[in-house]
């Protein structure tokens, strides 16, 4: 576990709350499984932090380095998550079912498209 | 169902061993119409489309049971099985099946850590266990073991070991330090091998050997069962740890480094896993080819220059550690750092050297024993993401490293790619990796990639050079180069392929051993 990912993780609760609070246990309880997948398939490449992490790294030569890290980014919609998460695209591989199931998926995507200021807070 | 079918099956065949996969595992479990779920397993940075290598389905058990009930419909029915652990060496493939057409034998969801012994230094793990997951499981227990990870993190000590992967730490030559597996037959049969075969043995994962022959290596890079369990020892935390990285400004100073080395090496100095990276290697985790060269062909002279001037890297870039108390670590270091001083020009690196320097952290990481994902970006280098690896053997003299190296680059340029690779330093071994970079997205790269690949498997084997593994497009190639006395080893494990597995469903082709009925006349 990075120490990124740590980071995150001790943010999680402010994070939730920036996303408007009132979840159910229940919903909590699978971004935290979000956030676990996000450590295992996601953060090793997309993690902020542009010299570490090869997409972030892909992203800022191609797009910008304001839009490297995909974190809080809402202009990538959930539909379009699910498809790259699946398929890959370019230098991304396709993640299959057996390493993020369907309901880890959905989850996954709430859990990028949180808010993100907390954690740049945070770090600071 | 889907479009594609096994080589040999009916629709209805197919479709009647899926349904008895989905008794038999649970239908969420086998992804047959799913074509996103499908393509998922694509080898997605081959030099062939993906079409060559999709599955017709993918069946993920969770269990021994479940293996067993899956194996006995596939020879009911005769479906090939390509098995998968973690599935996440993608330059040699990744989760993809030889054939397109094949079922795979997804073993993810078998990611059980069964194991870890802190006083005698051991894991038991399943094949879906990753090395990420061993990480964050060594931390959360406060264990003061180490892992040895592959350079991607979602790999996984199973799945590596068996395809002979190797990593950096003291721990990196994995086959060395792997102890006891269970193993699946195709007819369903559990054998535990060394010591597990004594019903009530402590000694599964600390003695290798059982009474009689050694059988491990008969499923490592084969066909002949499915491993679905796995011990290994594990490195304790020593009480010092001195990375290191030395810069060699010119390319033929591989020749002295090795020299060097050699004689270190045979006494186990440096410790670990050491690497030599070429200059382009050690840029691309930090900058894009485009930086630097605009052009067709190899990097202009002038532009290697600046690159190492920029990230202050050399033509070859030294990476190895020490490990133990700190005075006997500089006490082992000072001989070596002496005979590497011989060579002029050389810079050397330590520690806190070279902070925010990427490919420092994670190399530093790596002979730690902790896993990341850094070494991905050297697709940046050009973008597109195709990368195979070729990966010949050579002889740790500086002649024979000078000859390897210089074969491969002149081919590379001449199929119009750079040499990006790195020398993996053995004890009595070096392995060459050529990381062969190609923008996918376009057809000419990837068929000059093809071509280029096949080209050195041809030129390495007239040499006496093996590869150590390959990609799925090239197995049966470089199977082929291993013919002392007319293909006699491989006539040996095709005969204990058909005597193992007579109906032929276990990984067909793999490393191009083929089932009787799928064999091509020699």
């Amino acid at each position: 576990m990075s120490r990124q990912s740590l980071i995150l993780r001790a943010l999680i609760p402010g994070m939730l709350l920036l996303s408007g609070g009132g979840l159910s246990a229940g919903e909590t309880k699978k971004l935290e499984g979000a956030e676990r997948t996000w450590a295992f398939y996601c953060e090793g490449c997309h993690a902020a932090g542009i010299e570490e992490h090869p997409a972030t790294l892909r992203l800022s030569y191609t797009r910008s380095p304001e839009l490297a890290a995909i974190q809080g980014r809402q202009d990538l919609t959930p539909a379009y998550l699910r498809q790259v998460v699946r398929m890959g695209y370019r230098e991304m591989v396709g993640f299959r079912k057996t390493e993020i199931d369907d309901a880890e998926l959905e989850a996954l995507i709430k859990f990028i498209r949180l808010p993100v200021q907390s954690q740049a807070q945070g770090e600071q | 169902m889907a479009n594609l079918l096994p080589e040999g099956l009916t629709v209805e065949i197919f479709n009647q061993a899926v349904a008895e996969m989905r008794t038999a595992v649970g239908k969420q479990w086998v992804f047959a119409e799913d074509e996103a779920a499908l393509r998922s397993y694509r080898a997605a940075y081959g030099a062939m489309p993906d079409e060559a290598h999709l599955p017709s389905a993918a069946v993920a058990p969770d269990g021994v049971e479940q293996i067993q009930a899956i194996l006995k419909i596939a020879n009911e029915h005769k479906v090939p099985l390509w098995t998968i652990s973690t599935g996440r060496n993608f330059a040699y493939g990744g989760p993809a099946p030889r054939k397109a057409g094949y079922v795979v034998l997804d073993l993810k969801r078998m990611n059980r850590i069964i194991e870890v012994n802190e006083e005698l230094a051991y894991a038991l793990v399943e094949p879906g266990v990753s090395y990420f997951q061993l990480y964050e499981h060594l931390q959360k227990t406060g264990s003061k073991l180490w892992i040895d990870p592959g350079a991607p993190g979602w790999g996984g000590p199973l799945g590596n070991t068996l395809d002979h992967g190797g990593g950096y730490t003291p721990y990196g030559a994995h086959m060395l330090m792997q102890c006891g597996m269970e193993v699946i037959l195709a007819d369903g049969t559990v054998v535990r091998t060394g010591q597990g075969a004594l019903p009530n043995s402590d000694n599964w994962q600390t003695v290798p050997y059982n009474f009689g022959p050694y059988v491990d290596g008969l499923f490592t890079q084969s066909n002949y069962g499915v491993v679905t369990k796995m011990g290994f020892w594990l490195m304790p935390e020593p009480p010092g740890f001195m990375p290191f990285m030395v810069t060699f400004p010119k390319q033929d100073h591989l020749h002295d480094l090795v020299e060097i080395l050699r004689p270190f090496k045979l006494n186990l100095i440096p410790h670990n896993g050491a690497i030599m990276a070429d200059l382009i290697w050690e840029a691309s985790t930090k900058a894009t080819r485009r930086q630097y060269f605009s052009g067709k062909g190899p990097i202009p002279p002038s532009a290697r220059k600046k690159i190492a001037a920029d990230h202050q890297i050399g033509e070859w870039n030294l990476y190895a550690a020490f490990y133990g108390p700190e005075a006997l670590n500089r006490l082992q270091w000072e001989p070596l750092e002496a005979a590497l001083r011989t060579i002029p020009g050389i810079d050397i690196y330590y520690e806190g050297d070279r902070k925010g320097d990427p490919t420092w952290d994670y190399r530093r990481n790596l002979m730690r024993g902790i896993p990341n994902m850094t070494e991905f970006s050297l697709m940046n280098w050009i973008g597109g993401g195709g990368h195979i690896n070729f990966s010949p053997i050579c002889t740790p003299y500086g002649a024979e490293a000078m000859k390897s190296w210089a074969m491969i680059r002149d081919r590379a340029n001449e199929f119009g790619f750079d040499y990006i690779g790195e020398f993996a330093i053995g004890w009595r071994e070096l392995i060459q990796v050529l990381m062969l970079m190609f923008d996918r997205t376009d057809a000419s790269q990837r068929d000059a990639a093809y071509n280029l690949f096949n080209t050195l498997i041809e030129d390495f084997a007239k040499e006496g050079y093996g590869e150590y593994r390959t990609h799925l497009d090239f197995m049966d190639q470089v199977a082929k180069t291993y013919d002392w006395n007319n293909h006699a080893l491989l006539k040996l494990q095709e005969r204990l392929k058909d005597g193992l597995d007579p109906n032929g469903i276990l990984s067909p082709g793999k490393q191009g051993i083929w089932p009787e009925h799928m064999r091509e006349p020699r």
